[in-house]
């Protein structure tokens, strides 16, 4: 019998075969107990001796490589039927969102939302993630902060007093002096929280918002790495690469002071109307912890530095998602939450 | 504070740098300009003139027909309104076709005569608010000269500087004292106060007060030291000069202040150059000054008319004993300089920045001059104040003569010094300092500064020593801030990598939000204070602890000392949605401390409220309670509702519990009352829970090992349990059986029959890691929890 010619002829009928019968005719032509493979297999006795062995080896291929595709194909052919009849079944909308209930979109708050990228992007880089309380006393929101009593930043104006003689913090900054003699004197941390200022209303100032403090301490601690920490976090929480400047400034707790600015986010710094054509934004105040905060909270100035910022979290947000108004954050609007995506 | 290009550009070299550069470079290093205001941009063909002839109209009482020469042989007819036009005079003149401020001259008929022209006033081409009358030029003035080569001076750029970022620096109150820092920062030499230093610009003119040495003292006495640090005065007679020279008016002017008399404008002049403030009296008013308090219940009459009550803390000028001054604020109407004053004092004083800062407060009294004492003056400034002011009126009034000897009573500044470490100070940077550029710097600003190896002696001049240069941090900041803060190149520290310690409470506050916005919830944020006009219609009664006391604007006041009730306001807001669930994280205060303090905590609140009528009360309830119960699995804490326990009055009276995790009650669950509901909307019901996520975070952890998985085949047993209990209680029972063949078990049924009886069906899966479970095996299971319900009364469904 030929086998040179029986791997070409079994490959094409199996390519042929299109039903259930078709490839129950080529098993038994091939591979049946009558099959062509099967009794040539019978019959190597026949063969001389000194080609018995590569016959064999042949055979043996030829009946493996059969068996495989004649499984494929039953396989094919039966996922071709399924699918066939699936196709049959009723379409199931997904398109049609849920109409109420349990699965309604619900939305995190814009200021959470920056809030946790502000948080992950300080927290990637090692800073504790703090959370001061927003009644704190006269001694936390001014003394120790280097603001004395009867200096000008202490405007009884801006600030909202207690019954009880404390105070609705001013200023984030109030959690410093805690910082200090809890983590003292190597560390980093932010505080992110909120803040209030007794003032009237408008579209850009609110009574209640957030700010973030940060503050990072240790013996080298430098004003370039303080460039570097603001520089970095902005791009990650931003997701664009953002340049920062410092430009004098003046704060009681801090010394030098500065203004921080950042590269305009809305045209990249070549000039636009939210930069008034500068190229940069105000974004913060920052500086050198001054020795006398340093000091109150436990930590030797001759020893230490580092350097301390808070920026608005709140205007943050409102530059992030383009908010208009900064009092829709506060006012429990549904509609306005779900409309910040 | 409003700088005058011109006015820096006299002290300072700036040629080549434009205003705008200054702009830029005085925001970059010194303090925060707001901009640059251009004068003189809208004056063209405006020529200098002379009044040749000056008749009356016929037909009017006020305007005047005048012949007006600008030219040799070109004069003009104009008709003009002026009350001081009149023959020889020479003014200023806009021809046909000149741009005055933005009004472009035309020829006109006024009242049947032509006129070719106008003459302006000071107000009109901007340079004053002087419009009584037309500006009088120098009787030498030549005619027929452009505007800009008459009155240069009214072509300036105003650079304006936000006055909070000078806060901490009196120096800068004054030309001068910015015209040394751009010295400083361009590299461009400044003009010396030092007579002898003029190899390089002409020092800056002024009247040497040892002149006037011989002359008598005047009788000066300091009763309150710490709060008048120094006084000076000099008299000068005869100042017969009326009005200030145009230039000097314009400077004024532009800068903010309007012109009075020669005598004030040079006060005002050298406030805005020197930033020291000064005080002309007229001297026929003051006798022997004293410098305290009054005791007195007259008023006192300030020159603008306030009446001022003397008070302890108020510090007087007195003449022999009156006040005649409120020291560093206002001067008295007695004594002010009137029309007829030739004989004036002129004082110099320093007085201590919390005191005028009080005083100027109390009385709501804000002046230039208040505003630069509470910056801490100079004390040494005042003598230079006198010697300039000397000069100028020697200047413009030739007929003027100082009268008395300079006379200084008070303290002098001893000279401070601070020694900085060149490497400290690069530690303190991050980056490299030449050390020629730093001292060139220093010493440019006014500082010595002496190297020796690392170290630099840095010697304080009086006008930085008051307040805003007090250790070596301040030293760093003068030299990194002229080495240029936009040229520091950002560098990561090399740190140990430590981990980041996380606040449990944080990562509640996160899981607990995700929780429930996964669940649809909106989270909101909300005013800390209760929204009382609403709480007060809903019917809603809350406790407050703690109470803002001074509120600027009325509003509310009281702190909150739970959340719900800002939940239920936000529904109130919001109730044009159908369907409701909200959120939100937020601080209350519930307790006061025995020390009076407040107790904070941070508290989780969440609504669900619907108008749907197939979404009962009862639905929306159990769905959040269901919500609940998997929030707190995924923590890892078992749930328990104590029924009825919740203690808010604004939930239904029955269906409440208190929220149980673990053994500690961390919160209030409920359905609220209706009648409180009904007042959000009648279709509306509503349920919140209230949950206290310190307790929640600082509940105990732990951590189970994972169950095996059998092997072998299991078995489900079901018990239908009949009772009137509700199926926590049935629960509890249950919970305590244990047999090594259970696996699990839960409930898989609920049906409450015509006798409103319970009927709960328990699953158990039953199976052995083992081995598979024998019929006998499985029957004693069967058995024993046959055994524990009917045993507890519960009647087993066969």
């Amino acid at each position: 019998m030929q086998i040179q010619g029986l791997s070409g002829e079994i490959e094409s009928e199996l390519k042929n075969s299109r039903t259930e019968a078709d490839l129950t005719e080529f098993f038994a032509k091939y591979l049946g107990k009558s099959g062509v493979i099967t009794k040539a297999t019978a019959e190597l006795g026949q063969i001389e001796a000194n080609r018995r062995a590569e016959v064999g080896q042949i055979l043996n291929t030829v009946r493996q490589s059969a068996t495989q595709g004649y499984y494929a194909k039953v396989k094919e052919i039966h996922d071709a039927q399924v699918k066939e009849q699936l196709l049959k079944d009723e379409l199931v909308d997904i398109t049609i969102p849920a109409i109420s209930g349990e699965l309604m979109r619900g939305s995190l708050h814009p200021i959470t939302k920056v809030r946790r990228e502000v948080e992950d992007a300080f927290s990637n880089m090692g800073f504790i993630v703090e959370d001061g309380p927003e009644v704190a006393t006269e001694f936390e929101n001014f003394e120790a902060v280097n603001v004395p009593k009867n200096h000008p930043a202490r405007d009884m104006q801006d600030t909202f007093w207690l019954n009880n003689g404390d105070v609705l913090r001013t200023q984030t900054s109030a959690w410093q002096n805690h910082c200090l003699k809890t983590y003292g004197p190597e560390f980093r941390a932010i505080v992110p929280g909120r803040c209030f200022r007794n003032e009237a209303t408008d579209a850009s100032h609110d009574n209640t918002f957030f700010q973030c403090e940060g503050m990072m301490v240790g013996e080298d601690i430098s004003i370039s790495n303080l460039v570097y920490f603001m520089k970095t976090a902005l791009t990650s929480v931003l997701g664009k690469e953002i340049d920062v400047r410092l430009r004098p400034g003046y704060f009681p707790f801090t010394e030098p002071s500065f203004e921080l600015d950042m590269s305009c986010v809305f045209c990249g710094g070549e000039g636009c109307q939210t930069c008034k054509h500068s190229g940069w934004i105000e974004f913060c105040g920052c500086g050198m912890i001054h020795p006398k905060v340093l000091e109150m909270g436990g930590v030797d100035p001759t020893k230490y530095q580092g350097f301390a910022f808070g920026f608005g979290l709140t205007r943050l947000t409102m530059m992030k998602y383009d908010i208009s108004d900064i009092r829709l954050l506060n006012s429990g609007s549904i509609d306005f939450i779900k409309g910040v995506k | 504070m409003k700088y005058s290009y011109n006015w820096l550009a006299e002290f300072v070299d700036l040629r080549g740098i434009s205003p705008e550069e200054v702009e830029k470079y005085i925001t970059l290093q010194i303090a925060e300009a707001e901009g640059i205001e251009k004068k003189g941009e809208n004056l063209s063909g405006i020529v200098s003139a002379e009044i040749i002839s000056c008749e009356a109209h016929p037909n009017s009482q006020k305007l005047h027909l005048l012949k007006v020469k600008v030219g040799e042989d070109k004069i003009l007819d104009v008709v003009c309104g002026a009350p001081n036009a009149r023959k020889g005079i020479k003014v200023l003149l806009a021809t046909i076709g000149a741009n005055v401020n933005g009004l472009v001259i035309e020829k006109a008929k006024i009242a049947g005569y032509e006129s070719n022209g106008m003459c302006v006033s000071g107000a009109e081409i901007g340079i004053s608010n002087d419009n009584d009358g037309i500006i009088e030029l120098k009787p030498s003035a030549k005619i027929g000269l452009p505007i800009n080569e008459v009155l240069p001076f009214a072509f300036d750029s105003i650079i304006e500087v936000d006055n909070k970022s000078l806060t901490n620096r009196p120096d800068l109150w004054g030309h001068y004292g910015m015209a040394r820092e751009l010295s400083a920062v361009f590299d461009r030499h400044l003009r010396s106060f030092n007579p002898k230093d003029d190899k390089i610009l002409q020092p800056v003119k002024f009247k040497d007060l040892a002149e006037f040495e011989e002359l008598p003292k005047l009788s000066i006495k300091i009763e309150d030291e710490k709060n008048c640090l120094s006084y000076g005065a000099i008299r000068v007679d005869n100042v017969q000069r009326a009005k200030a020279p145009l230039e000097m008016q314009t400077r004024l002017f532009y800068c903010g202040i309007n012109a009075h008399s020669f005598l004030v404008d040079l006060t005002n002049y050298i406030m805005l150059e020197l930033g020291q403030p000064m005080h002309a009296f007229d001297a026929r008013k003051i006798g022997a000054i004293s410098i305290g308090n009054v005791n007195s219940n007259e008023k006192f009459s300030t020159l603008k008319g306030h009446e001022v009550l003397p008070e302890s803390e108020i510090l007087f000028i007195k003449s022999d004993g009156k006040p005649v001054a409120i020291a560093g604020v206002m001067g008295g109407k007695d004594s002010e300089i009137s029309g007829d004053t030739t004989d004036t004092i002129l004082e110099f004083a320093t007085f201590d920045a919390a005191s005028v800062r009080k005083t100027a407060t109390k009385l709501g009294i804000r002046t230039d001059a208040s505003a630069r004492y509470e910056k801490s003056l100079d004390p040494e400034l005042n003598k230079l104040a006198a010697e300039r002011a000397l000069y100028l009126i020697w200047k413009h009034d030739k007929e003027a003569r100082v009268a008395s000897a300079w006379t200084r009573e008070g303290q002098n500044y001893e000279e401070k010094e601070i020694t900085i470490s060149r490497r400290d100070l690069e530690r303190f940077c991050g980056f490299k300092i030449d050390h020629n550029m730093l001292s060139k710097k220093l010493w440019a600003l006014g500082f010595k500064a002496y190297l020796s190896g690392d170290l630099v002696r840095v010697g304080v001049p009086s006008w930085r020593a008051t307040k805003d240069i007090n250790g070596i941090q301040d030293i760093y900041e003068e030299i990194v801030r002229m080495y240029g803060y936009q040229n520091i190149v950002p560098t990561a520290p090399k740190l140990e990598i430590k981990p980041v310690i996380k606040r449990k409470i944080a990562l509640t506050e996160r899981a607990i939000l995700d929780f429930f916005v996964s669940k649809g919830f909106c989270e909101v944020q909300t005013y800390t204070v209760n929204d009382s006009k609403i709480l007060k219609n809903l019917g809603v009664e809350t406790k407050s602890y703690l109470k803002i006391v001074n509120n600027s604007v009325k509003g509310d006041d009281e702190l909150r000392s739970e959340l719900t009730p800002s939940l239920l306001a936000v529904a109130v807001k919001n109730k044009a949605h159908k369907q409701i669930r909200i959120c939100e994280i937020g601080k209350v205060w519930s307790q006061l401390k025995t020390d009076g303090h407040a107790i904070e905590e941070v508290i989780f609140s969440a609504l669900v409220g619907s108008k749907e009528k197939e979404t009962q009360n009862s639905s929306i309830y159990s769905d959040l309670a269901n919500s609940v119960r998997a929030f707190f699995e995924t923590q890892g804490f078992a749930v328990k509702f104590e029924l009825g326990g919740a203690e808010k009055l604004y939930f239904h009276p029955k269906n409440n519990a208190k929220v149980f995790a673990g053994e500690v009650a961390v919160g209030e669950i409920g359905i609220i009352h209706p009648e409180v509901a009904g007042k959000i909307d009648n279709k509306l019901g509503v349920a919140a829970i209230e949950l206290n996520l310190g307790l929640i975070a600082n509940l105990p952890t732990h951590t189970e090992k994972a169950t095996r998985v059998s092997k072998y085949p299991k078995t489900t047993l079901d018990f239908t349990w009949t009772t009137k209990e509700i199926y926590g209680k049935v629960e509890d029972i249950f919970k305590e059986l244990n047999d090594e063949y259970i696996i699990s078990w839960r409930l898989k049924d609920v049906f409450v029959d015509e006798d409103k009886n319970n009927k709960y069906t328990l699953e158990y899966i039953v199976g052995s890691n083992e081995k598979t479970l024998a019929g006998d095996d499985i029957h004693s299971v069967w058995e024993k929890i046959a055994d524990l319900g009917r045993s507890n009364g519960l009647i087993l469904e066969e």
